[in-house]
């Protein structure tokens, strides 16, 4: 009875209920190809083309203190926002964030490479449990 | 000295203990930190930044692009230095002695014992051999896939992860199974975490096999009895061999207090008696001593950093720039890099005084949308206070 007492806490002790962020990229070219990005590698656009940022975003902690609206876009350390047409990549529209899988949300961002250059897009989610803090290169030709 | 030396697992047991009550502080006081609790000591980064297996994760990413993985800092180096002195010397030391995760298993593993008459019996040495590869594997896996993703993608199955922040709801549920399916079968099997599974045991089973002091054989007056071998947790034959040159063994020193042949087995260097160590409290003094050494070092020289960037790689503190302002510094990070009062940087960006110092520098712009960081670049620029030194 003890033995099966034991065997049983430790496999209750082990569901206890819990989860912790993770982002990924990946960019719709005006051809439809998609390409998968990574923070730290330059990704070559075209000048005054038009494309689709798809940015996903997994929770990895079970309680998630900062929601996936809070993650901030920064453009030349600049917050990258659709009025901002100064910005060398304009942004033209943002999709609201949406739960595509349980902890996973997507968001789409269509935006102009504008002008030509080499651009850091800063993705940036403020949380006590760490967060997240990467960046893009865009190189414009 | 000698056997007597060798008697009882209670000094490992006391540096286990102590090792784990240590990882668990840190833990505990980052928590309490992220709650609002001031310690008078450094509390900093994260418990990824201490994982010495966090920078043989990002060695993939640091490579191909030189970027450390999210949540990698330069202190995972400094940890994993202190590990791999203590391989390169004693061994897999740190395993048997310090890995948190080891210990526990251990210490479930005593309680399993004295359950379970057939404890670590029911699996046969060729399936037991070949399960340690699958160590092989998962390390291969998880340098891949953390290289092609960018991220810690084994902190989704890490049970070292859950076992320290099970409490706080921040593991995931997959990590739960594993450390929940660890803790189940350590009831039955020594360290199955350790001797089937664990990527980082594997590297430093590669790594110790050059270690300076390893278990040797004294063939000339081993009788070939096999004690050793079969008080060996692991399984391993020592009583074949003259030197252990096994991956899994993790130096607990069974073998050595099993044998009833003086110096017949030792834990020593090519040299024989002469470096021997002649007691787990040698080797767990020796093993903490050169695990801390290089940490200590860095935190010395100030190159202990759980940051990427602001600081230098050589980890001094530099004297910020105006042009280094980044839109992720607050407040405050601005105004100590500019030996400035945070009164005197808030009249010069022309923003109430009261605004909090940890308000982000590209958060400036919800209080006035000219508070762009190249405005703020050119308002400090401009600023008498600033301009008469080098920054």
């Amino acid at each position: 009875m003890r033995k099966i007492a034991i065997v049983i806490f430790f496999l209750f002790s082990s569901g206890v209920g819990l989860y912790a962020c993770e982002m990924h990229f990946s960019l719709l070219h005006p051809d439809g190809s998609e390409q998968v990005i990574f923070p730290g590698k330059s990704t070559v656009l075209k000048e005054g083309k038009e494309y689709l940022l798809r940015v996903q975003f997994v929770e990895d902690h079970r309680r998630c203190l900062t929601p996936p609206e809070e993650t901030v876009y920064l453009l030349n350390d600049e917050k990258w926002k659709s009025a901002k047409e100064h910005l060398p990549l304009i942004l033209l529209s943002q999709s609201q964030w949406e739960e595509v899988y349980v902890h996973t949300w997507e968001q789409e961002i269509r935006f102009k490479a504008q002008e030509s250059g080499e651009w850091e897009l800063q993705i940036v989610r403020d949380c006590p449990k760490g967060g997240y803090e990467e960046q893009l290169t865009i190189l414009v030709r | 000295m000698g056997k007597i030396a060798w008697k009882g697992h209670w000094t490992r047991r006391s540096i286990q203990i102590i090792f784990f009550f240590f990882v668990f502080f840190i833990v505990l006081t980052h928590f309490l930190e992220r709650r609002g609790s001031h310690f008078p000591w450094p509390v900093g980064g994260n418990f990824h930044g201490i994982c010495p297996f966090g920078a043989v994760e990002t060695v993939g990413t640091l490579i191909m692009n030189g970027n450390l993985v999210p949540k990698i800092y330069q202190s995972n180096f400094w940890v994993l230095s202190g590990v791999m002195l203590v391989t390169i010397l004693l061994g897999s030391v740190f395993c048997g002695y310090l890995c948190p995760l080891g210990s526990i298993q251990e210490w479930i593993g005593s309680l399993g014992r004295r359950m379970f008459r057939r404890f670590n019996h029911s699996i046969n040495q060729r399936l037991d051999r070949a399960l340690g590869f699958l160590r092989y594997g998962v390390l291969a896996l998880i340098l891949i896939k953390t290289t092609l993703a960018f991220s810690l993608v084994f902190q989704r199955i890490d049970p070292y992860y859950a076992l320290f922040h099970f409490w706080m709801g921040d593991v995931f549920p997959s990590a739960l199974i594993v450390l929940g399916s660890v803790v189940l079968l350590s009831l039955f099997f020594e360290r199955p975490w350790c001797r089937w599974l664990c990527p980082f045991g594997a590297l430093l089973g590669l790594v110790q096999i050059v270690a300076f002091w390893k278990i040797r054989r004294t063939t000339s007056t081993c009788t070939g009895c096999g004690r050793c071998s079969r008080a060996c947790p692991m399984k391993i034959s020592l009583h074949k061999k003259n030197s252990i040159f096994d991956t899994r063994c993790n130096r607990c020193g069974s073998c050595i207090e099993a044998c009833r042949h003086s110096k017949a087995i030792s834990f020593s260097g090519p040299g024989g008696a002469f470096f021997a160590l002649r007691s787990r409290l040698a080797i767990g003094v020796l093993a903490l001593a050169l695990f801390f050494s290089p940490i200590l070092y860095a935190q010395s020289g100030g190159f202990f950093k759980f940051q990427k960037g602001f600081h230098s790689l050589r980890g001094r503190r530099e004297a910020l720039t105006i042009q280094d302002i980044k839109g992720t510094m607050t407040l405050a990070d601005v105004a100590e890099g500019l030996c400035l009062q945070t009164v005197t940087l808030a009249g010069i960006l022309g923003i109430p005084s009261e605004t909090p110092v940890s308000t982000k520098m590209y958060d400036l712009e919800e209080i006035d949308e000219r508070l762009t960081i190249k405005y703020v670049k050119d308002l400090l620029a401009d600023a008498d206070y600033l301009k008469n030194d080098d920054i």
